[in-house]
This record gives C-alpha cells, sequence and structure tokens, in this order.
C-alpha cells in the first residue's frame, strides 16, 4: 500500500466540471457559515423561527440527520474492514472517509444550533455534567471523530492494523454517540411523544439504514463521475450494503408501527397522543404519511425487492428515497415534540404551535449539504485512489 | 419504618424534619388523594385517587423535606383575578425583558353555576422547583442546578451555552432565553433579589393583592405554608403529574 499521499491523487477528476462543481458548492459552505455566524452574533430568535414554545428547529433536526448518518458509515466501515463482512470491503474507505464529512457537517450544525457555540466547547471540558446527553453525544461525536481522522491516516500511511483499531474504537463511540443522541429525545419524559425505548431502537437501526443509502448514492457518483461501470466486486458490495438497507427499513417499518401502537394503545399522557396525532392526520401527516413512511420506507422497500438488489440505478433511487424520507423523519421528530402546547386548552393557547424555518436557517442547511458536497468532491480528487485499495 | 423516616437523611448534610404519628396518619389519609407522594426521599404511588382531577393531581407533599429551609408555595387559583400584578413585581424585580417572563396567568373559559353562562378560570404558572428537575438533568454544563441548600432551582449564567435543552424538558414552559444575559433565565424564587438578602417572601407573593400566593418554608413547622398544605382530607393538586417531576408548587381550592 502507498505511503505517498500525493499518489492517491485522482488525476481523471481533474475536469472542469468537477472544479466548478466544487468552487460552487464551497460557496454554499460560505453562505452557510455567514448565515450561522449571523445568527449567532443576532441571537437565534431573531434570525431563526424559532421561539420559546419551539426552541429546537430545522438545525437541531437537520444535525440529527447528519450525525445519525455518520453513525452509518462509521458503522459500515467497521463491518467491512473489522468484522470480516469482506463483500463490503470495496466500500470501506468510502465509508471512512464520508463519516469523518458527515461528523464535521454536524458538528458545523450543531455550533449554529446553540447560542454560544465557543462555550460549548469549553464547558464540555470545565464543567461536565454526566446526566446530560448532550454532554456525552457530544463527547463521543467528538471521540469518534478524532478516531475516524487517525483511521484515515492510518489508512493512508498503510498502517492497516492500527486503522482497524481505531476503526473499532471509533465504532463502538459511534453507538454510544447514536444512543445519547436517541437518548436525549427517548430520556424526557416531557415531551411524551419522545418517550420510550423503541424510539432508541429507531436510531440505531435509522443510522445503518443512512449509512447504507448514503455509500451507494456517493459510491455510485464516484464511478459516474470517472465515468466506469460498475462491475465485479464493488457491485456485490453495493448489492450487500442494498440487502442491509432492505434489512434496515423492515426494522424501521415494524419499530415505527410498534412506537405508535404504544402511544395509542398504552398509557401515554394526552399530550403525547395529540403529538402522534398530529403526525397521523394532523400538520405534520404529510410529511409522516408522504415522506417518512411511503417515500422513505415503503418504495424503496418495494423497489429493492423487486429489483433483488441486483439494479444499481433502482438501489441508487432508492437509497435517494430513503435519505428524503430520513431527514423528513428527524425533522418530525423533533417537531413533534414541541407541537402541542405545554398547557394545552389553557390561555386560548392554539391546537397546535406553528414553527417555519427562516432564511437563515435555510441557507444554514444549505451550507451543510454544500459542505457534504464539496467534502466528497475533494476526496475523491485528491485521495480518490485510496477508496479502490481494500 | 417510622424511625428510618425520622433519622433521614438525603445524603448532602440535611436533615430531614420529623414528622408526628398522628400526621403521618392524616397524610396516610391524604395520601389516597394524591399520587407521587414524596415521603423520605422516596416516592410512593398511591392510586387511584378518590376525585381524581386528572390534569392537576398528583401532589410531591406529605413527609420528611430534605431542605433546609425547603421553599415552596401554594397557589390558591380559584382567588386569581388576572390582575397580573404578580407579573409586574416580578418583571421590575428581576429585572425580566418584555420579550420574555418567569411567571404567567393562565386562563380559559368553563362552564358556570348556570349552565349557560361562561366564567374565566385562571391559573398562575411559574417554576415549579422540583425536586426531580429534568432540566437539571439535560443541561450539559450544570449550568442549571438545584441548590443543595434550599432547593431552589437555579441559574449560572456564565456557565450557559444556549442548547436550550432545559427549555424543552420543562413540563412547565417555565424558561425563557435571555439575550441580555446570553442565558436561559427562569424564576429563582427571588433568591438572588430577596431571599438572600433577608427578605422572606417573593416580590409575586407580596404583590397580590388577592391571597392567591403563598410562599413558605416546608420545614418549617411552625410556618404559615406548612398549616396551609397539611390539612387532613385537603386535595393537593400539581401541574402535569404525568411528568414525574415532583413539584414544590402546590396548588389548593378555596
Amino acid at each position: 500500500m502507498t505511503t505517498n499521499i500525493e499518489d492517491l491523487e485522482e488525476g481523471r477528476l481533474a475536469s472542469s466540471s468537477v472544479k466548478w462543481t466544487t468552487h460552487l458548492l464551497s460557496l454554499f459552505v460560505i453562505a452557510g457559515l455567514t448565515a450561522g455566524s449571523y445568527a449567532t452574533m443576532t441571537g437565534h430568535e431573531i434570525a431563526y423561527g424559532t421561539s420559546r414554545e419551539v426552541p429546537w428547529g430545522i438545525l437541531t433536526s437537520s444535525f440529527a440527520f447528519f450525525a445519525i448518518t455518520s453513525t452509518g458509515l462509521c458503522l459500515l466501515a467497521a463491518i467491512s474492514h473489522a468484522y470480516g463482512v469482506t463483500q463490503l470491503r470495496p466500500l470501506g474507505s468510502r465509508a471512512v472517509y464520508l463519516a469523518i464529512v458527515t461528523t464535521v457537517t454536524a458538528f458545523m450544525l450543531l455550533a449554529f444550533s446553540v447560542e454560544s457555540p465557543w462555550m460549548l466547547i469549553y464547558f464540555n471540558a470545565a464543567s461536565p455534567s454526566l446526566t446530560s446527553n448532550i454532554w456525552w453525544l457530544s463527547t463521543l461525536y467528538g471521540i469518534m471523530s478524532g478516531c475516524l481522522f487517525l483511521r484515515f491516516a492510518f489508512l493512508v500511511s498503510g498502517s492497516q492494523g492500527l486503522a482497524l483499531s481505531f476503526g473499532i474504537i471509533a465504532a463502538v463511540t459511534a453507538v454510544g454517540a447514536n444512543n445519547n443522541l436517541g437518548g436525549l429525545f427517548t430520556l424526557a419524559s416531557d415531551p411524551p411523544i419522545w418517550f420510550g425505548i423503541q424510539l432508541l431502537v429507531l436510531f440505531l437501526a435509522s443510522a445503518v439504514l443512512s449509512g447504507t443509502a448514503a455509500i451507494i448514492i456517493f459510491t455510485v457518483l464516484a464511478f459516474t463521475l470517472r465515468q466506469q461501470k460498475i462491475a465485479g466486486e464493488p457491485h456485490k458490495a453495493l448489492e450487500t450494503a442494498a440487502t442491509l438497507m432492505a434489512l434496515m427499513i423492515g426494522i424501521v417499518l415494524v419499530v415505527t408501527i410498534a412506537r405508535f401502537y404504544s402511544i395509542f394503545f398504552s398509557d401515554t399522557p394526552d399530550p403525547g397522543r395529540a403529538a402522534a396525532q398530529a403526525l397521523i392526520n394532523g400538520p405534520l401527516a404529510v410529511n409522516f404519511w408522504g415522506f417518512e413512511i411511503f417515500t422513505g420506507l415503503i418504495m424503496p422497500l418495494a423497489l429493492l425487492l423487486i429489483t433483488k438488489t441486483k439494479s444499481v440505478w433502482a438501489m441508487t433511487l432508492a437509497s435517494c428515497m430513503a435519505m428524503v424520507g430520513a431527514y423528513v423523519q428527524r425533522f418530525d421528530l423533533v417537531f413533534s415534540g414541541q407541537i402541542i402546547p405545554k398547557f394545552s386548552g389553557w390561555n386560548d393557547l392554539p391546537q397546535y404551535f406553528h414553527y417555519f424555518p427562516s432564511g437563515a436557517e435555510l441557507i444554514v442547511v444549505l451550507g451543510a449539504f454544500g459542505l457534504v458536497g464539496f467534502g466528497f468532491l475533494l476526496g475523491e480528487r485528491f485521495v480518490g485512489r485510496l477508496f479502490r485499495l481494500y | 419504618m417510622m424511625s428510618n423516616i425520622k433519622n433521614y437523611n438525603d445524603g448532602k448534610g440535611n436533615t430531614s424534619t420529623k414528622v408526628s404519628l398522628e400526621e403521618r396518619r392524616g397524610f396516610l389519609r391524604l395520601g389516597l388523594k394524591v399520587t407521587g407522594v414524596f415521603v423520605g426521599g422516596s416516592v410512593l404511588t398511591l392510586t387511584p385517587a378518590q376525585k381524581a382531577k386528572g390534569e392537576l393531581l398528583g401532589a410531591s407533599v406529605v413527609g420528611t423535606y430534605p431542605y433546609q429551609p425547603h421553599h415552596a408555595m401554594i397557589i390558591y387559583n380559584d382567588r386569581c383575578i388576572d390582575c397580573e400584578l404578580c407579573i409586574e413585581a416580578c418583571t421590575q424585580t428581576n429585572n425580566v425583558p418584555s420579550y420574555g417572563s418567569r411567571n404567567a396567568i393562565l386562563s380559559r373559559r368553563k362552564t358556570g353555576i348556570a349552565a349557560s353562562k361562561m366564567i374565566r378560570e385562571f391559573l398562575p404558572v411559574l417554576c415549579n422547583q422540583c425536586n426531580r428537575p429534568p432540566c437539571v438533568r439535560v443541561c450539559p454544563t450544570k449550568a442549571t442546578y438545584k441548590d443543595k441548600k434550599n432547593g431552589i432551582i437555579m441559574m449560572n449564567e456564565s456557565l450557559c451555552i444556549g442548547c436550550k435543552a432545559c427549555m424543552t424538558a420543562c413540563p412547565y414552559n417555565a424558561r425563557y432565553y435571555n439575550r441580555e444575559l446570553q442565558a436561559v433565565d427562569k424564576c429563582d424564587f427571588c433568591y438572588r433579589r430577596r431571599l438572600q438578602n433577608g427578605e422572606t417572601t417573593t416580590a409575586c407573593a407580596e404583590a397580590c393583592p388577592a391571597g392567591v400566593l403563598f410562599f413558605g418554608d416546608l420545614a418549617d413547622q411552625k410556618s404559615e405554608l406548612y398549616t396551609l398544605l397539611h390539612v387532613a382530607e385537603q386535595t393537593i393538586l400539581v401541574l402535569r403529574p404525568e411528568s414525574g417531576s415532583m413539584p414544590n408548587v402546590f396548588y389548593l381550592q378555596g
């Protein structure tokens, strides 16, 4: 294996179209950083669409989306390299790299989700609170990203043993971080819609689902950029990833049904039922049925089953739909917990609170997607050959 | 069991107040009307309630109180006339900005004695200074904490990163983000502005002209608050008992 990073450069991607796309995406990132910095300086309740009643908006849900995806990618890389699922190996190095990119993106969103991001870094170390899921998730994602950086560095330098060791540590911390991200919602007795152990299972299955969907999309994109046909081992790897994705879709579907079943047929307090009602036939019904269930779960599963996970384009389409569904699912999860007033029925409060992302929030989210695209293209261009070595 | 309760210590150096056998019996009768009863630091769930009033039922009163003083408040919400003097007093005392509030008065229409007449019902709300505060558990930097001496949920503004997890976790919507302080702000029973300067009551309780708000020390058996609360066969109500937060703000009728 190579020890010189210059040898990893993918000369074929030094085309003007790739360069211009990279520049365009970097502009998205700059716009996102500018909008986020503006919000930090002026205050979130001025720059964002959030309020006292709905303090968490699309930035929190987008943070969850990218953090969960990074967990999935990290686990996928660990499965392929460390746990002997050799069919997935051709996707492993790219999964490691993309896990780093999505974690950095998640941290960018976390920074713009809190009012004083610089204090998050300082007080996370100076005044830790071990009962807090936010403390654990930011610490564990920090450790995970550090391990992933080291793992990637050892992959580049050819130290496979060390790369494997750090990969395993990264995977373990990724599961812990993901559980704490889930715990941020599931351990809170109020709002009741978030409470319940099913949500933790959903978070883990959803992580692997997002991870497999992301690796399929970006692998197909990488081959398309190189104008290469996917065949042989990479094709088999994608088939395995698609099979894993179908399995995870099935688990997510079952857990989603169990979650709503337990809300409606157990002793869930009224605000929990009202929030679930908002998803089933309230203001979030289109999101829930249209995006989360139909686009995000049923259609991809049907596509994968019909094509028996053999068709690359079918699995790419299924992955894209699953990612759209996953993004909307994170938003619905965050907002559904805040949509019902805490004192429903009093003070002529509305049945549901309203939230719509502000321009600044949407630009930050655009910047986050830009950062993932920018990071992906940079990786393919400058260390692209690494992704062929496994 | 009785001796355990009498000698109860919360592990933080605070020894609890003793409860007499007679009172204890009274409380056990009372206990059938409340859920989430706080006895000697443990939770007993005594259900079903005799006359369940769903949304308000579930007090965490009766028994021993681990803080010295154990600050608490009684609200006779049916006496409230919505004059908002409590809000004004709080705003002035604690420099609450116009876009925020530490306390509020909720209202709703309900059917009066004559079925055709609708009357307004008012509900003053503020931080419930919970014994099991969800806001404290979720804070990543210990910016919000339960004072070990008096049990008040306090804010250390310099540690607040503005993640607003406490705002989503609070069952009472009692917190808001103060842009000037760059931190979440909440009711501290006027501890910083009044209590620590030797005053004995909160600004809102002092300003109330209708005798709605009573502030005091639950650990002091001679206090008015203790006497008002410890009446046998009295239904004591708390807000949102299903959250399991065990509040120290109690709602009484009459």
